[in-house]
């Protein structure tokens, strides 16, 4: 009799094929992940923003009016900045000017609309402020 | 001190080199004297790299700050715990760590196995010499920890949330898991090359696998628990490509030490285990590139540096040894039997295989997504938790209900009869349990409701075999002594289930609302009864600026909860003391953050409520059970395959 193996591992990669495409097909979207330097030439629509945040820190996440900061490239190679209206729950802890976030949104007319926040974890050891 | 570090390091580099090239040529001619040579210069490696690791923990716990290294890592407020922990906090001390692990695992497995795999070993030497001699020249020539300055007055200091057991323990478990890997790639690598392809390089291996696989995956286990005590996002895994970088060399190992069972007793899979152990072995450097390069982005803020370069390089030109390497023995790669039949154990371990290799290059896609589409497209696009989630369940769920049927079913072939009359009890069992679980509400969730009735049918199938076993022999520990490597199996099993029920009750049955309250004021969350009491700033200490919000919780429980912001004198940031309260009963946590940036008296609450999140931590206990009672020795199954494996030796 033959062996089987060939078969199984033919209808696998068949079936892990037709996985993904069903899941391309019904629930793929991936998001463009851009840095604010790059937003003036993107399409407005779902995006995803990686920067540094600027103050002032204005208003609050559960309002109407939103919390309302600006982004900047990580790095600040360029002057760009992105102006933001975050509605939502509560910025994450670390949130504040000068963190590193991933801000998830709409861009629309010139202004990110976020809906999520992901700050940066501490995952290296950072410099203190106060030491001299 | 900082020059007695840089020979040593310069010093290890040298072994290395020679362990490579002399282990290499002696192999090659037969030179057996020679081979000797290159076996003790891989321990001395060892002994060199072990000066400078001295070298480096001195200078740390001295606050040695003329060393860029401990200034950049330490500050003379740390106590020595977390200085001694900067060691694998910072890039160059990691690497160190290592180079250190990989030279002490290198020397003594090579010491242990000189006389069982007299043949192999001489081409373990100069694998092994090759990979120490990679990280030796990266420490000697790009990310040197012994680099030196002026002495400041003091260093810049560890991050608050840093000064945490769990980040003491994390890192250096998972580098013992990495770097452990190499270990059976090394011994395979050797195989290929002395064209001893037989089963014993992997006998020799197992428990090395086993260990490097248990530290990778008891590590993971440790951020995530630092991630949901610490971070205060309520979380404990957020598919960011730094975790996923653990994540897919334990899932290619965990495929590995499945099917090299089938090959153990069959004789096949020899090309399949091959391909398995390098990829394990290639994703543990390629997720050292990936959090170093600033390839992608991650939410993890690990500094970029010119060496993300030089692994990629490592990875390339290993990978394409390895798959040389596979190519070139293919003939002798063949299996000693064919599979028989569809419905067999060894085809379940391999459905097992496939399922584990989807997901990790599943992973691997995900991860390499926004790096293909900027390629491709020039606009990174990432793929996002919905993503990563869709293909847990699409081929996690079905790698559960395997680790059921696949001990239950019978080797070479069986009827489709046989099998069920073999499942019909645990599958009694999980109908029951789907039937109660959608009577108590867990029909909201279909993945949820699925999970729980395949964890009861793999429960089944474990207490089964236990009790079939137990009255073989008369006793449990008899029969777990008799077969230590199978059972200890089945409590990881037991892990993964309880680590399934854990996810899924955590994640598809949990209860979270963001409140706004004034004192007084009270929120009704999933039984729970909070209100708001006061805020209670924190004075008198010189360290700590912050406040906490005061809760009274009645419902489920009754006490008082207190959850706050805290900020660290010297540092900028803010972080979180989440307010936990654990219901062990039912594995549950009450979990609030508190947020006062309202401006006003009011505080906004994030209240979360985790049904079963504690069995995921309380699986990472089972799992470590579970693999020493695998890898504790066993006289017997040591002399059931030295006869099973004795023509090989001929």
């Amino acid at each position: 009799m033959r062996s089987p193996a060939r078969l199984i591992v033919a209808l696998a990669v068949a079936g892990v094929l037709a996985v993904f495409l069903v899941y391309t097909a019904l629930a793929g979207t991936s998001t463009p992940q851009v840095v604010p330097s790059q937003l003036a030439t993107q399409k407005p629509g779902k995006v995803s923003v990686v920067g540094t945040v600027v103050g002032p820190l204005r208003g609050e996440s559960h309002s109407a009016a939103g919390l309302r900061f600006a982004l900047r490239d990580i790095g600040g190679k360029t002057a760009a900045v992105v102006p933001v209206v975050y509605r939502g729950d509560s910025p994450p802890p670390l949130f504040a000017v000068g963190r590193h976030v991933v801000v998830g949104g709409r861009y629309e007319g010139g202004r990110l609309l976020g809906s999520s926040i992901l700050t940066k974890c501490p995952s290296k050891y950072t410099a203190s402020t106060s030491k001299s | 001190m900082a020059d007695l570090g840089r020979a040593a390091l310069v010093v290890s580099l040298g072994l290395a080199v020679y362990a490579l090239v002399a282990g290499g040529y002696a192999a090659y001619a037969g030179r057996r004297r020679l081979a000797t040579s290159a076996r003790n210069a891989l321990l001395a490696c060892f002994g060199s790299t072990l000066v400078a690791s001295a070298v480096l923990a001195t200078a740390l716990v001295r606050h040695d700050f003329s060393f860029v290294y401990v200034a950049s890592h330490t500050n003379r407020t740390l106590p020595t715990i977390y200085a001694l922990s900067a060691f694998w906090g910072g890039q160059e001390g990691s690497l160190l760590l290592w180079l250190l692990v990989l030279t002490a695992y290198g020397a003594l497995a090579v010491a242990v196995n000189r006389r069982l795999l007299r043949d192999v070993v001489p081409w373990v030497v100069p694998v092994l010499g090759g990979i120490a001699s990679f990280f030796a020249f990266v420490l000697v020539a790009v990310a040197s920890p012994f680099d030196t300055q002026t002495a400041p007055v003091d260093g810049a200091g560890l991050t608050p949330s840093l000064q945490n057991p769990y980040m003491v323990a994390h890192p250096p478990m998972l580098y013992l898991g990495y770097v452990g890997l190499s270990i059976p790639f090394a011994f395979a690598a050797g195989a290929l090359l002395s064209g001893r392809t037989d089963e014993r390089w992997i006998v020799a291996t197992r428990r090395w696998t086993i260990a490097a696989w248990t530290f990778l995956g008891f590590g993971q286990l440790l951020g995530a628990h630092w991630a949901y005590v610490e971070v205060g996002w309520g979380g404990y895994y957020a598919w960011d490509p730094v975790e996923n970088a653990a994540l897919m060399p334990w899932l290619a190992a965990t495929a590995f030490l499945h099917s090299v069972m089938i090959q153990e007793r069959k004789g096949m899979l020899k090309v399949w285990n091959m391909v398995l152990v390098a990829l394990a072995f290639e994703l543990s450097v390629f997720g050292t590139f990936l959090t170093r390069s600033g390839v992608v982005n991650s939410i993890h803020s690990f500094a970029k540096s010119p060496i993300g370069g030089w692994f990629l390089a490592f990875v390339v030109i290993s990978s394409l040894f390895s798959l040389g390497l596979i190519l070139l023995r293919l003939p002798l790669l063949k299996a000693r039997t064919k599979l028989e039949s569809a419905l067999s154990r060894e085809a379940a371990f391999l459905y097992n295989n496939l399922l584990l290799v989807a997901l990790c290059l599943t992973v691997l896609w995900g991860v390499l997504f926004p790096i293909v589409t900027q390629l491709v497209k020039g606009e990174s696009r990432t793929m996002g938790r919905p993503y990563y989630d869709f293909f847990l369940r699409a081929f996690g769920l079905p790698l559960l209900l395997l680790m059921g049927i696949g001990p239950l079913i019978a080797w070479r072939k069986t009827s489709v009869r046989s099998l069920a009359r073999t499942l019909a009890w645990p599958v009694a069992a999980s109908a029951a349990a789907g039937v109660v679980l959608v009577a108590a509400g867990a029909g909201s969730s279909r993945p949820g409701l699925i999970a729980y009735t395949f964890s009861a049918f793999v429960l089944g199938t474990i207490v089964l075999e236990l009790v079939k076993g137990t009255r073989a022999t008369g006793s449990l520990v008899a029969l777990i002594a008799r077969n230590r490597r199978r059972y200890g199996g089945y409590v990881v099993h037991a892990a993964v289930v309880l680590l399934a029920i854990g996810i899924a009750g955590s994640s598809a049955y949990s209860t979270t609302r963001e409140q706004k309250l004034r004192p007084g004021q009270t929120a009704d969350v999933a039984g729970y009864r909070l209100t708001y009491l006061r805020t209670e700033p924190i004075v008198g200490d010189p360290n700590r600026t912050g406040q906490y919000a005061v809760l009274n919780v009645g419902g489920r429980w009754h006490g008082t909860l207190r959850t706050g912001q805290v900020t660290y004198t010297g540092f900028q940031e803010t972080d979180e003391d989440v307010g936990i309260k654990t219901d062990w009963l039912r594995a549950q946590d009450l979990y609030v953050i508190a947020n006062f940036t309202s401006g006003s008296q009011a505080v906004y609450f994030k209240i979360l409520v985790k049904p079963l999140v504690n069995l995921i931590w309380l699986a990472g206990i089972v799992f470590v059970l579970g693999s020493l009672v695998a890898l504790w020795p066993d006289a017997r199954e040591q002399r059931r395959l030295a006869t099973r494996l004795a023509p090989a030796h001929a």
